[in-house]
Order: C-alpha cells, then structure tokens, then sequence
C-alpha cells in the first residue's frame, strides 16, 4: 500500500469527506459497520428551553468551567464548540437559537463516542443550571432519573446507544 | 484461493456509505461470492482452494479479540483497545472484513485490517484482492476508483 498512491488517496478522500458528512447533516458514526451503514441520523440531540435569558458570555464561560477538560470557542455570534483541553478535538456543538433555546449535540468524528457523549451530556446540564427551565431529549424530559439510566450506556460504543435507541431505549 | 477487499461503494439515489470492506475467498462458489459485492474477478478465482468453512472460520476467531455479535459475524476490536472491523462469514465459503469510515481512528483501521486480512489469508492459503468503489456525496466529491489487489497474499 503506497503511502501516497491512488488507494490510499481514494481512502483518505472518502474518510474526510464522510467526516464532512457528519458534521453538516447531523449524523452519528457507527464504529462497526451495519451491514453496508456506518452512520445513521444523529442520536444524541438535547434542546434546553430555558426560563431565563442568559448571555452567549456566560453560558461559554460556564461550559469551560463545569464540563470537565474542555475549552470553549465561539465559533460565531450564536454557536460555541466544546473542544478536548488536552488534544483540541471537537466535542461538542452548542447552538443558541432564534427563539432562545439551547441546542446541544455532538461533533462526531474527532474523539471516541463515549467522550464525546458524556460531554454533550454534561454541557447540556451546564446550561439548564444556568438557565433555568427544561430539557428535552426526544421529546420527552431528560430529568434526573432519564439522566441516570443514559450515563452508563453513553460509556459504550456509539453503534451500541444505536441499538438501545432503536430498541425502546428513548421511550421508557 | 482468493482475498477480495471490497472498498466502499454509494450510489447517488442511495447515498448511504459502505466502510471499506475486505474479503477473503477460497473455491467453489466464489464467483459468485465475488458477484455479490462488485465484478466477478475470474482471474482471481483461478486455482482457488475449497471454501473456507464456517468452523475454520469460527476456530481462527476464537483466538481473535472479537464479540461474536450473530452467528458467524464478529466485532473485533484493535489491539490499542477500541473498534477495529466486522469479520463477516458468508457462504458458500468466504470471509468479508469491512471496517467503518466514520470511525475517528479509520486510516489506522484499514492499514491495520490490511495487514491482518493478510495474516489470516495466509493461514486460510486464501488471496487477498481488492476491489473498488464509486463515491458520490453530496458535498462535491465525485471520486470514481476501480482496483484490485490480486495475488498480494503469498498462497500455501
């Protein structure tokens, strides 16, 4: 396999441009392919309806501080990226929306998916403890005891959480 | 014998991917075997040994750090501890290695699979081949490549 050949080429062209894929269309990777899949529509997606305004400064300056090994950019007036502290990776994409909802979800395609959910996760928390309010995690209300039952499967495999949320894991 | 890799393959009015896929093939059937992921490669299939069985395959994955996810499909992970690739059995007698492109890690997974589709081709005294894929997305790449890897596997 030449290290600069037209394979090797063809592979690192279809790699990036799925990575791409992820990132503008929301969708999830799975680590082992499903038959001819290896990525479905994004799973991880929390809405945070808040009962107070609070400012993008405060929520990117709280996001650093309480989810655990990360750094915040703006990456514009309304959107925040959680990146790893120690390696730079995107986590996490954070979306300020026009009608003053939180959106939170992953940027897949840069770390294991356990990290990246875990931070998702927690960067959701972080902005309803400031703002105040609800959220909503495929339609229903992610509380404490949604909150409990998620932790542990977000420490496995991203085609794993598929299969949960394929089985009835989002309706319990 | 014959290894056939099968990189992935889209089509624009099924734009979901394909992760690249590595298969190894040995005998009777084969050509049709190889029909079902692209060209029968009847250069390839010349002199092939009998079809590995699902048995040999079952004892090869057994030393292997794999999760048996149905029968005869495995979820093997890489040495550094994280998801490497599918091994697939598929009658009448070959084995189909397919790895995933969004999986962060993925150049380290083909390059690493390559090399062990080669091992385990070597103890089946398979071939190891590789065939093609067209990529069409949506985000301007429209990338058409056809290759094979033939007779890149020492035969016994």
């Amino acid at each position: 396999m030449e290290p600069k050949g037209r394979y090797l080429s063809f592979q690192v062209n279809a790699w990036q441009a799925t990575i791409g894929k992820l990132d503008a269309e929301s969708k999830a990777p799975l680590e082992y392919p499903l038959g001819s899949l290896d990525w479905v529509s994004e799973l991880l997606i929390f809405q945070v309806h808040p009962d107070v305004a609070v400012s993008m400064d405060t929520i990117e300056r709280q996001l650093e501080r309480q989810v655990q090994r990360t750094r915040a950019e703006r990456v514009n007036p309304d959107a925040i990226a959680l990146l790893d502290a120690d390696n730079a990776k995107a986590l996490v994409k954070v979306k300020h929306r026009s009608d003053g909802g939180w959106q939170v979800w992953p940027w897949h395609g840069h770390a294991p998916f356990s990290r990246v959910a875990h931070a998702v996760m927690d960067a959701a928390s972080c902005i309803r403890a400031e703002t105040g309010g609800e959220i909503r995690f495929w339609n229903r209300s992610f509380d404490e005891q949604l909150r409990q039952e998620m932790q542990p499967r977000l420490d496995g495999l991203s085609v794993d959480f598929f299969g949960l949320m394929q089985s009835g894991f989002s309706s319990t | 014998m014959l290894l056939v890799a099968v990189a992935g393959s889209a089509s624009a009015e099924q734009p979901a991917r394909t992760g690249a896929k590595l298969t190894w093939v040995r005998g009777a059937g084969a050509e049709r075997c190889v029909g079902n992921f692209g060209e029968p490669d009847t250069e390839l299939l010349e002199g092939a040994p009998p079809a590995i069985s699902l048995e040999e395959f079952r004892e090869c994955m057994s030393l292997a750090p794999a999760r048996e996810i149905k029968p005869g499909e495995y979820w093997v992970r890489h040495p550094e501890g994280d998801p490497w690739f599918v091994a697939a059995w598929k009658p009448p007698g070959h084995i189909l290695l397919s790895t995933s492109y969004t999986h962060h890690r993925f150049l380290r997974n083909l390059a690493d699979m390559f090399d062990q589709g080669l091992a385990i081709a070597t103890n089946f005294g398979a071939r190891l081949s590789e065939e093609g894929a067209v990529e069409r997305s949506r985000h301007g790449i429209s990338t058409s490549y056809w290759s094979r890897r033939a007779a890149t596997c020492p035969s016994k």
